[in-house]
């Protein structure tokens, strides 16, 4: 029966009536609109929390939960920037977020920087072993960072020795800004040249080519022709590395340690809870000074977010 | 992709002159104006070379003023950005004039290696000469002073806190990939059916992707938060609902009562229409995916109820619930995670032809059937994509614990890469550290190296 029976010719546009007959619900009823509805909300719930909390005084903080604050949604004394006040300054975390920055923009800038221009030469240069290059550089995708913590450290602090010889230099980076670069960079550039590799590379070689017999060099033609025609990828992993360095708790730990000076928020956070677990007006202000900045990204950016996120599941 | 550049690969040596057709013809030039050739080609290699030189210095003599902790911190974040945003396009372009100063039969020979040059240095120091150390330091003692054998492994495998942290490790892969992919693919499923409003609701489950694991932490330390009776009010919304459920409402009932019965009440009667819709012929009221939602959350919220209603008003510190515990710290991931799963899960369902599914929904498949036969066989090479990642990411779990419990070992709240760390800065035992190190690669191999296999066969299908 169903071979025969003759296909509307508008399946695709006609609204779904209700009608027990109807073939074709392509639309959810209430029941859908309501279950997405429900599980929004409990997702949002935590959030919400966080940033209704951040915003009551102390003392309200410590006495109530902070759903009995949205009754008095428009009660002026119910409400206060003193948290953030508190958190940045004597909290610390004007620091941490500066830190942060000064840790994620060149943390982003140097693996995309270093591996477009890997990318242009494994693409569209002729050299010797540039296939196994290539390959060795993606294989080490699977090579979880905790495996290069240690002696990354080590090289920091003191260098490396093959017996008696110093073969790497003591460069004394431990702490510095440039030792969490570094690092970030390395962790980072397998899936960077992997994914700027598969983008520029299929670039159509005839622009490249025309470029080549009007006589421009290779570093004009990746500079003036192929970083601007790479945008969407070199934006994508951008935001990808850029959060990912952001939200890092692991490598800055391990390479930049806990002072003062030195702390970005991810740590700065952490230790707020080891010191003082039951400040929640502090803790919540801190956690959304920590999240502000990502969800900026997020929302001013969402669709290079999404692809950048996607594109980033193969990193190890 | 792959048969793309493959192709390319053979076409490029016809297309321009290689270096060795310029070796090949050399122009025999006298010999003095050799040896002045020689001479200005020397002195401008010396004049290329002090840019990089002066540009190093320059570099260096800004990393001693960031070290300077007096100077100005709005200052020293300016100067560090700056030095490392710039730092590194300055090195490239020195290098390439560096280059350009070279006799012109070996320019293009060299110029490749300049562009990947940096990032095969970097990558042999920072991650391969660190994996081979690695692995030689676990077969070291604490202080990576002499060989201890297989001792560090031993430990590893016996020791009492280790072996709960694989077992929590275990718990770890295998729970948070089921809920999050689980809830990401109905989600994604009902939300393609929405008329609108399905860009906002996907990004609202999506937004915990964007945070930090730390940030994270502390909402749940929030949700989870406790205080002993007589210590002040609990301000955590668990311990909230436990005990507005224990207070008493309408009828001398508690609400946690008063919660149970209305929603048996709600699944008595989804339970009927699920079953008795079809019966009478007409579409059901319930249909497809949503069955399983409203059942499983009916039944969730009448397990939750009526353990809250059950028992006294007590607070209960969450995080000390063993081994529950574990459980409360997953529910962290679930929910930063679903949102991937959903995102991807979603692009791929809308990549199944509308064709298939309307001629299923003619042929008379009930939604359930096209979601079970249809939606998850079209895209089940997409939800193993994204189940090995979420398993990957499991299994480096260490952000999460680090941050919400500070004493894993009291809370037994253990994972491997969380004992990691712990190993090499709690104990100093860099020997132990780098065995736990190399344990969690050898677990991570064989998934990535089957997930990039899958992935580049994707690839070349496509």
């Amino acid at each position: 029966m169903s071979l025969t029976a003759p296909l509307p010719a508008d399946v695709e546009s006609a609204p779904a009536p209700g009608g027990p007959e109807t073939v074709g619900v392509r639309r959810g009823g209430w029941f859908v609109k309501i279950t997405i509805l429900v599980v929004v909300v409990f997702w949002l719930i935590p959030t919400i929390g966080v940033l209704v909390t951040s915003f009551r005084p102390e003392a309200l903080v410590d006495s109530s939960g902070w759903w009995s604050a949205i009754p008095h949604l428009f009660d002026p004394a119910q409400w206060t920037f003193a948290n953030y006040r508190e958190a940045l300054d004597t909290g610390g975390f004007e620091n941490a977020f500066l830190n942060s920055l000064a840790v994620a923009l060149p943390a982003t800038v140097i693996p995309i920087t270093i591996a477009a221009f890997a990318a242009y030469a494994f693409s569209w240069m002729e050299f010797r072993g540039r296939y196994v290059m290539f390959v060795a550089v993606v294989g080490l995708l699977v090579v979880p960072l905790q495996m290069a913590l240690i002696p990354i450290l080590r090289l920091y602090t003191s260098g490396a020795s093959l017996g008696t010889m110093q073969i790497f230099p003591d460069l004394n980076l431990n702490g510095t800004f440039l030792g969490v670069w570094l690092a970030h960079t390395a962790f980072g550039l397998p899936l960077a040249v992997y994914l700027l590799r598969n983008y520029i590379g299929s670039l159509p070689s005839s622009i490249i080519e025309s470029a080549r017999i009007d006589g421009a060099d290779h570093f004009t033609i990746f500079w003036r022709l192929v970083v601007p025609l790479s945008v969407p990828a070199l934006a994508a992993f951008a935001i990808f590395q850029f959060l990912w360095v952001w939200n890092d708790l692991l490598v800055a730990y391990v390479f930049l340690g806990g002072t003062r000076e030195t702390r970005v928020v991810t740590i700065a956070l952490q230790q707020l809870v080891g010191a003082r677990g039951e400040n929640w007006h502090l803790l919540t202000s801190a956690a959304f000074i920590s999240m502000v900045l990502p969800l900026i990204v997020f929302f001013s950016l969402q669709r290079y977010f999404v692809r950048g996120l996607t594109a980033g599941s193969v990193k190890g | 992709m792959s048969s793309k550049t493959d192709e390319r690969i053979d076409e490029e040596p016809t297309e321009e002159p290689t270096p060795q057709d310029e070796v090949a013809r050399p122009v025999a030039p006298t010999r003095s104006s050799g040896w002045r050739v020689l001479m200005m080609a020397v002195l401008r290699v010396l004049g290329a070379l002090a840019i990089p030189v002066a540009a190093f210095a320059l570099l260096w003599g800004t990393f001693d003023f960031l070290r300077d902790a007096d100077a100005n911190r709005f200052m020293v974040v300016g100067v560090a950005i700056v030095v490392g945003v710039g730092g590194v396009f300055a090195m490239f372009w020195g290098m390439n004039r560096l280059v350009d100063q070279l006799p012109s039969h070996l320019r293009e020979g060299v110029r490749p290696y300049v562009f990947v040059g940096p990032a095969l240095v970097i990558l042999s120091v920072f991650l391969v000469y660190p994996v081979i150390n690695t692995v030689v330091l676990s077969f070291k003692d604490d202080h990576s002073d002499k060989f201890v054998g297989w001792d560090n492994y031993s430990f590893v495998f016996t020791d009492e806190s280790m072996l709960r942290a694989m077992r929590n490790t275990a718990a770890w892969i295998v729970l948070v990939p089921l809920f999050a992919v689980t809830i990401g693919l109905v989600f994604a499923t009902l939300a393609d059916r929405l008329s609108r409003g399905e860009a906002v609701a996907k990004s609202m489950i999506f937004l915990p992707m964007a945070i930090s694991f730390a940030g994270a932490a502390i909402t749940f330390r929030l949700i989870y938060s406790f205080r002993p009776e007589g210590f002040g009010t609990n301000i955590g919304l668990m311990n909230g609902l436990k005990s507005w459920a224990g207070e008493e409402s309408w009828f001398g009932w508690e609400h946690g009562t008063l919660l149970l019965a209305g929603l048996s009440l709600v699944g008595a009667i989804l339970l009927l229409a699920a079953l008795f819709g079809r019966l009478v012929g007409r579409r059901p009221l319930l249909s497809g995916p949503t069955i399983f939602v409203w059942v499983g959350g009916v039944l969730l919220g009448i397990g939750a109820a009526w353990w809250l209603s059950d028992l006294t008003p007590t607070p209960v510190a969450w995080l000390d619930q063993k081994p529950w515990n574990n459980f409360m710290l997953m529910v962290i991931m679930i929910w930063m995670q679903t949102g991937f799963a959903m995102v991807v899960l979603s692009a791929a369902i809308k990549s199944i032809p509308d064709e298939i599914i309307e001629a299923a929904r003619i042929d008379g498949a009930s939604e359930l059937q096209v979601f079970r036969r249809i939606i998850v066989p079209s895209i089940a090479p997409t939800i193993v994509v994204v189940t090995t990642y979420m398993v990957i990411n499991a299994l480096k779990v260490f952000d999460i614990v680090f941050v919400m419990s500070p004493n894993a070992e009291n809370s037994q709240t253990e994972v491997i890469a969380e004992r990691m760390i712990n190993s090499f800065f709690t104990d100093s035992n860099a020997g132990e550290a780098t065995a736990i190190a190399v344990i969690l690669f050898l677990a991570v191999i064989p998934i990535m190296i089957w997930n990039v296999r899958r992935f580049r066969l994707e690839e070349a299908i496509r």
